[in-house]
């Protein structure tokens, strides 16, 4: 992510924005209520790689940390990062501070800490909650 | 040897080819040498690159400078002209255009994708909530004629309030959640490509490409079968936009567009596969096949 200008509305911004929203909608939406579950693991009874990230969000959304961190580790880092993103967007530009560069190399090495993360929440979830 | 010349009409003698002048009346007379080589003539030039996005001749170089989409000059070129115009560039044309188009005016991608995206959502959705009646409708007829033999009611009751409600939601929320979506897939997107450093030119020509792809879904207005092919046809976009755009190739396209789709399938392929290995073992089977408990926790 490039340093910008202060008080730029960006395309972190927008990101910002939609992760703002994700919190919104897990504390005050009755999300859970609605009942939907997951096609993959209805059919095959072992819980795909996302799995129980919406009631980490939700958990984490009213507080619930050690909840959170029980059905979706993953879910519960992300919600809090994607927050934390949030806030410090907020900040950014409310003090017109500009982002830190993330050059290239970064950025992948991160998309493949995601990877490697997202596989290793997978077993921690087939382990705990698999036939 | 003998010449005329074509001026005077009279004949002279010379020995040799090429230009020389009529003794009779001092006009050049060209001679040609029957044992040269034909004259080289040179090739004419390519015709020149259309200007904007007009159809290329046949021959004719593409130009190499980027340019703005027509809908991104829509103020001076019609709002529905310059829509139109896009959406055939980067359905029917997606090399050509997203290899030439300007990735810096991502703004107006993104509104040209949620524009196609809120409108085919809209008319999914209006005609879902039209078939959901028409269905209750006919489980009423059904109802009636078995003179009240089955409880019907409750399904009624269930369909009506869902279609209703959610109808009026989903129409409401829609535009958000187009743009959402736009940017998570576009951000997902950009994550593959930088795994596999295919993202050189950054998040705004991932995001130029999905919000340009994205007005293939105005399909989705299509009933029936709109759908299908609007995805379908939104990934063979996507992956030929990333390619040109990122200028990555269309392996590396194709492994962050189809990316997420094989992982699910392998994701599915090896679940099965340990669903079925307990199953044969005993450990357990599929949920609600064998009696068993289903597993607890909704899965979302």
């Amino acid at each position: 992510m490039a340093a910008r200008g202060p008080r730029t509305f960006g395309h972190a911004e927008v990101y910002a924005a939609v992760f703002a929203l994700s919190f919104a909608v897990a504390r005050f939406a009755p999300w859970l209520a609605l009942g939907q579950g997951c096609p993959f693991r209805a059919l095959t009874g072992v819980p795909c790689a996302t799995c129980g990230m919406t009631r980490a969000f939700v958990r984490l959304a009213h507080g619930e940390v050690a909840a959170a961190f029980g059905v979706s580790p993953l879910g519960a880092l992300l919600a809090a990062a994607a927050w934390l993103f949030a806030v410090a967007a907020g900040i950014r530009l409310a003090l017109g501070l500009s982002w830190p560069e993330v050059t290239p190399a970064a950025a992948r090495r991160l998309a493949l800490l995601g990877g490697v993360a997202l596989l290793a929440n997978w077993a921690f979830l087939v382990v705990a909650e698999g036939p | 040897m003998r010449a005329r010349c074509f001026s005077c009409q009279e004949t002279f003698e010379t020995d040799r080819f090429g230009t020389q002048k009529c003794p009779s009346c001092g006009a050049e007379v060209y001679l040609p040498d029957p044992a040269a080589p034909p004259p080289v003539v040179a090739a004419p030039p390519p015709p020149a690159p259309p200007p904007g996005w007009g159809p290329v001749p046949p021959g004719a170089v593409p130009p190499p400078t980027e340019q703005p989409a027509p809908f991104a000059e829509r103020a001076h070129r019609g709002f529905l002209a310059s829509y139109l115009e896009t959406w055939k560039l980067a359905a029917l044309d997606p090399i050509r255009f997203f290899r030439q188009v300007r990735v810096d005016d991502t703004r107006s991608a993104v509104l040209f994708g949620a524009i196609a995206l809120t409108i085919g959502n809209w008319v999914a959705l209006v005609v879902s909530y039209l078939s959901a009646s028409a269905t209750m409708s006919f489980v009423a007829q059904i109802t009636r004629r078995m003179h009240g033999r089955v409880d019907t009611l409750p399904l009624l009751q269930a369909m009506g309030g869902l279609t209703l409600k959610s109808l009026v939601a989903q129409l409401v929320a829609t535009p958000v959640m187009v743009v959402v979506g736009l940017y998570l897939t576009a951000g997902l997107f950009h994550l593959l490509l930088l795994v596999v450093r295919g993202a050189g030119r950054g998040f705004p020509a991932t995001l130029t490409v999905v919000g340009y792809a994205s007005g293939i879904m105005l399909l989705r207005a299509l009933p029936v079968c709109g759908g299908l092919v609007a995805v379908v046809w939104f990934i063979v976009a996507a992956v030929h936009g990333l390619s040109e755009a990122q200028r990555c190739g269309s392996g590396k396209a194709a492994f962050a567009v189809l990316g997420p789709v094989a992982l699910a399938c392998l994701c599915a392929c090896l679940a099965g596969l340990v669903a079925g290995v307990a199953g044969v073992t005993g450990l357990g089977g599929l949920p609600g096949l064998d009696g068993g408990t289903p597993p607890q926790g909704t899965g979302i």
